[in-house]
């Protein structure tokens, strides 16, 4: 099973090379924030994470939870969404 | 952003990701009408066949998409080109009736504002839909079995008014 961090390090790298946002946090870890205050994702952007993690790794986001999925800490996200799926 | 702007979003962005179906086929299935391809201007550079066209929804002629396509006819079954040549199907169309195995690549895809939409060409792109709403648009390559190059590339720009169109919204 995959630790937070390897989660972390997976969905970082799909941020940056499937969906070209550069990050310029200096560190990432299970308490940063995907929004504005973390990682800096737009909404749209947020869609698109969550519709690329959906189809990579078959995992569902509700729609309803789209909106607030920028205050989701990596850790929380991950725990809630990712569970023990492997990639 | 409303909830149903946010499903609405979602719907496009699996649409844009995914390559397996054709997109043709999906809009079809969305908007329960079929496509009509209007094909607006086609010429012939080398071994290179280029295409601007269009996608109408049959009832109500709203446009769907608009599509800048690049076909390398060293690179398509001669079948496929010497119909692509006579301009009257859309290239979903004849790919959904030959059925050649064919496979896709995305190589980029996203919303875009119509002030900046480029051919395949980079050269600026004028966009039918062009009210302010950013244009989702999706980039891709078809390469058909026992060629070694892409055959076919594909510029599609939706009007992200079809989806609101369905919905209602």
């Amino acid at each position: 099973m995959k630790s937070i961090e390897d989660w972390i390090t997976i969905i970082t790298d799909m941020i940056r090379n499937d969906m070209n946002v550069e990050i310029t946090l200096d560190r990432i870890d299970a308490d940063t924030e995907l929004g504005d205050v973390g990682l800096g994702l737009d909404s749209l952007k947020l869609i698109e994470l969550a519709v690329r993690l959906e189809q990579n790794f078959q995992i569902s986001v509700p729609d309803e939870e789209l909106p607030r999925l920028g205050g989701y800490a990596f850790g929380r996200f991950i725990k809630e969404y990712m569970g023990h799926k492997e990639p | 952003m409303p909830l149903d702007t946010v499903s609405l979003k979602k719907t496009i962005f699996q649409i844009l990701l995914t390559s397996e179906n054709r997109t043709t086929d999906l809009l079809e299935i969305i908007t329960k009408d079929s496509l009509l391809p209007i094909i607006h201007r086609q010429e012939q550079t080398g071994v290179c066949l280029m295409r601007h066209s269009k996608l109408v929804l049959a009832r109500s002629g709203l446009c769907a998409s608009q599509n800048v396509v690049r076909i390398r006819c060293d690179a398509v079954p001669p079948a496929l080109f010497a119909k692509l040549i006579e301009k009257r199907d859309g290239i979903g169309h004849l790919l959904r009736s030959f059925d050649f195995d064919n496979t896709r690549q995305i190589l980029r895809f996203g919303f875009i504002k119509a002030s900046a939409a480029l051919d395949l060409l980079q050269r600026p792109y004028e966009l039918g839909f062009n009210d302010g709403e950013e244009i989702p648009y999706k980039e891709y390559e078809i390469t058909f079995k026992h060629f070694d190059n892409p055959g076919i590339r594909v510029l599609e720009y939706f009007n992200p008014h079809i989806l609101n169109e369905v919905s209602g919204g």
